[in-house]
């Protein structure tokens, strides 16, 4: 992502939307569409199998992660607060909810691995692993570039539209998960 | 994504800004640089393009070698050996595989996507040319990969460019421990690299545009290129996620696709041509903009309906979201959605046949000269037409319980992607190739190819469709161990539809020996030999770093051609009067 | 009109749902193919009319902060 910003064109015609704002939002668009397939592949696997989640499986931690998902939620409130003024601050506020929320799908994933729930345990243990954690990838991802931010932030060398797009990024992280949650854990 | 932090290039691409005198005393950029590591988007262009030759001269061998097997089965193929089997499904894999992922796309959308946008829409370069760059390493990368598949252990990938599971997901079925996963990884990462492609086009088309270009200035290459990269975008996903399970399945045991554990094989055909099929619409949507160019170029005349040809692209962009279960008919989906899919496949041939008719219309009373780029776009009209009415019949769900998994499949399939993949690519190679290297091709024997290669692939194409009509099964590569196929009317057809695939072979080297001889040798082209409006050809031939010497601005669209009361017949965008 | 609602009718018979492969034409693995086959090629036509809409909102909104919209864009194309 980073390497975009020097590498960018300057544009002639009257710009609309930040050229990186365009090529986020696109992004975004295709990854939405990943996590579609996802959840559909997910859907389809769960209402044919006759027990859904296949009974013996470790149960997943609903509540603890409820809580964890508030962190991330709260982070998506920050970082739009970094975006109208005290950006150093909210950014700090909002990488360190996200870390709560990362922390916690670790130790998750440890504890049930330990308990018996693995990639290959099942079709809903690859599932659960493949979805989460490619959730968790993006999120992780998101909190580096979130860094990033942040660092260029403190030297004063934050172009304001690549700030838009990785927020744009980071919203759409926030927002994906209510609706992973609500299908994987609920 | 670590790059050296300041490039060699970044002086130079902001430099290319107006101050183009101080180009030539600009830091000599070495050879490496130059050809391999450029963020120029001709460069990379060019890259692509050499690729997608490349690796398609790879995909018509293996072509010959099975079309040889079926002609001639048990023999030794000349310059393979005996075909076993296996070698039978890794070469017709990977045939599919390569002639659309690494042929169709890269030469289609990523060579002409990055070479015509930025210049039709005048503007110095892309708007990341950076991750332009990445883009196409990539897709090298990926291009290695998929060749390299070829020699590890267990041989090549053999289930079919569509890798149905349960034959892909496990290696005990497949028998390539790693050509499967490599296979895999190279679709993969190909994907990555378009979608970094495909957010470059849409952005520089969107943000870069000369000032005065409106959106209905646009020419339509760049339009449908847009709008391709756009379905791209929008269907890629799935597969993606497909990929990653099925990758998984494969590598460390997880159950998706194994019914046993809970999964379902299906899942994959859902995930698979939700991509599938908008790909099609991906790849035909450049190739359609390229005929258009062309067309209104020789024969003079405005674009027929230019909005309607607008409007008709994005209701097959539409309609391409709508089509993709027909790739299950006999899959077992429900007949509540095979009924609905019969009706949207047969309704996406309205828009398409709009098209056509459009670009007939514009043909029409205009004075025509027949060159090799507008033979090629006329031939892409016809032939495209034949794929497009036998899809009819395999688009109704109890015919195609009939024609499924036939040759009749197949020639349909290929009398809509050879005119797409490799007609479009011909049209639009000799059409820019004055633009792009600055001279000419040598035109006789560009005719004499063209028109061998035409009859060579009806050659090839309508015998396989009587063969499919009369039973012939795909996925066999021996047909002497049936003998209710093992006739010897059909078997005359395999050796005659194998003998236009060798005529059509053979003229090829001409066209390759002619592009690249006339690099060097060519008759100089000046900036506008065709006389067009566009505004790559207000450009010098080549454009240099930086496209124009002062950036251009647009007063009219890009099909003014034979305008009343002009000396002239053609009307640059970017000329003031 | 009779016309056009006979194949509505024909959605709605529960033997008519059977197909070779499916064994209970209410099978609930079969339903939820069809819903997220619905549901996934309606999905990227909402989104892009949502871009579009945004866009076209953009547009419309430019015209009043064009100056500062312009200066932030100019800012951005230059470092």
């Amino acid at each position: 992502m980073d390497s975009a910003l020097p590498g960018l064109r300057p544009t002639r015609s009257r710009v609309l939307i930040e050229s990186e704002v365009v090529a986020m939002v696109i992004f975004v668009f295709t990854e939405v569409m990943l996590f579609a397939g996802f959840l559909s592949a997910y859907t389809i696997i769960g209402s044919g199998a006759p027990v859904w989640p296949p009974v013996g499986e470790p149960e997943l931690p609903v509540g603890p992660t409820a809580v964890a998902s508030l962190a991330l939620i709260l982070s998506g409130g920050a970082v739009m607060m970094s975006g109208r003024g005290a950006t150093t601050r909210w950014l700090g506020v909002a990488l360190g909810l996200a870390g709560v929320f990362v922390v916690w799908q670790v130790v998750e994933a440890v504890r049930l691995v330990q308990a018996g729930l693995t990639m290959v345990s099942s079709a809903h243990g690859g599932f659960f692993y493949t979805i989460v954690g490619a959730h968790a990838i993006h999120a992780l991802v998101a909190m580096i570039v979130l860094s990033g931010c942040l660092w260029r932030q403190t030297r004063g060398g934050l172009s304001p539209g690549l700030f838009k797009a990785v927020r744009i990024f980071w919203y759409f992280v926030v927002g994906l998960w209510p609706v992973l949650y609500a299908a994987v854990y609920l | 994504m670590a790059e050296s932090p300041s490039h060699a290039h970044d002086g130079h691409a902001h430099a290319g800004h107006g101050a183009h005198d101080g180009h030539g005393g600009h830091h000599e950029e070495s050879w490496f640089v130059h050809y391999f590591w450029s963020t120029d988007h001709k460069m990379i262009a060019k890259q692509y393009l050499v690729t997608g030759m490349l690796m398609g001269v790879i995909g018509a061998y293996f072509a010959y070698v099975f079309r040889m097997q079926l002609a001639f089965p048990g023999k030794p193929v000349p310059g393979y050996g005996l075909v076993t089997g296996a070698d039978y499904n890794a070469l017709v894999t990977n045939h599919g595989a390569i002639m659309i992922f690494w042929v169709a796309m890269p030469v289609l959308i990523a060579a002409f996507g990055n070479y015509l946008i930025p210049l039709m829409i005048g503007c110095d370069d892309m708007v990341f040319p950076r991750i332009n760059r990445l883009s196409y390493q990539i897709f090298a990368i990926s291009a290695v990969l998929v060749v390299a598949s070829f020699f590890v252990q267990g041989g090549a990938f053999g289930g079919a460019w569509t890798a149905y599971p349960p034959l892909s997901a496990k290696a005990e079925y497949s028998l390539t421990p790693a050509g499967s996963s490599l296979w895999l990884i190279a679709v993969a990462l190909e994907f990555v690299a378009f979608l970094l492609g495909g957010i470059n086009f849409v952005t520089t088309a969107m943000n870069s545009r000369a000032p005065g270009m409106k959106a209905f200035d646009i020419p339509i290459a760049v339009w449908m290129i847009v709008i391709a990269s756009i379905l791209f975008m929008a269907s890629v996903g799935p597969l993606i996620a497909g990929a990653l399970m099925l990758l998984f399945d494969q590598m460390i045991g997880t159950g998706f696709f194994d019914p046993d554990r809970g999964g379902d094989p299906i899942l994959w055909q859902h995930l698979f041509w939700f991509f599938g099929h908008p790909e099609v619409y991906v790849v035909l949507l450049p190739a359609m903009g390229f005929v258009a160019e062309i067309i209104t170029t020789f024969s003079r005349k405005k674009m027929f309906a230019y909005k309607t040809v607008l409007a008709t692209t994005f209701a097959t962009g539409l309609l391409s979201f709508f089509v993709w279960a027909h790739h299950q008919f006999i899959a077992g989906i429900d007949p509540r959605m095979a009924n609905v899919f019969s009706v949207t496949t047969v309704l996406i041939s309205v828009p398409i046949a709009e098209m056509c008719f459009v670009y007939i219309a514009t043909l029409y009373g205009g004075s025509i000269t027949f060159s090799v780029p507008m033979l090629w776009a006329l031939a892409f009209i016809a032939e495209f037409l034949l794929g497009g009415v036998t899809g009819i019949y395999l688009g109704s769900s109890g015919a195609d319980i009939y024609f499924h998994d036939t040759y009749f499949v197949v020639a349909h399939f290929h009398y809509t992607f050879f005119p797409i993949a490799i007609i479009g690519s011909f049209a639009g190679m000799t059409y820019w190739y004055p633009k792009m290297f600055g001279t000419f091709m040598n035109e006789a024997w560009n005719k004499l190819h063209f028109w061998v290669t035409i009859i060579g692939f009806n050659g090839i194409f309508l015998p396989l469709f009587i063969t499919g009509a009369s039973g012939d099964h795909r996925r066999i590569f021996d047909y002497t161990n049936f003998p209710e196929l093992d006739t010897p009317e059909l078997q005359s057809l395999r050796v005659l539809a194998t003998v236009s695939l060798l005529v059509m072979l053979v003229i090829q080297p001409v066209f390759l020996i002619n592009f690249f001889y006339s690099m060097f040798r060519g008759k100089k082209a000046g900036a506008n030999p065709w006389k067009a409006n566009t505004l790559e050809w207000q450009a010098a031939s080549p454009p240099p770093h930086g496209n124009f010497p002062t950036l251009p601005e647009v007063y009219r669209g890009p099909y003014e051609f034979s305008v009343p009361g002009r000396d002239e017949d053609y009307w640059p965008q970017n000329s003031p009067n | 009109m009779i016309r056009l609602l006979l194949p509505l009718l024909l959605w709605v018979p529960a033997p008519a749902w059977a197909c070779p492969s499916c064994f209970d034409p209410k099978d609930s693995r079969q339903s939820d193919f069809l819903w997220s086959t619905i549901g996934m090629s309606l999905l990227p036509l909402t989104m892009m009319a949502g871009i579009i809409g945004w866009f076209w909102w953009s547009l419309r909104r430019a015209p009043i902060e064009n100056s500062a919209g312009a200066a932030s864009a100019g800012a951005s194309a230059n470092v």
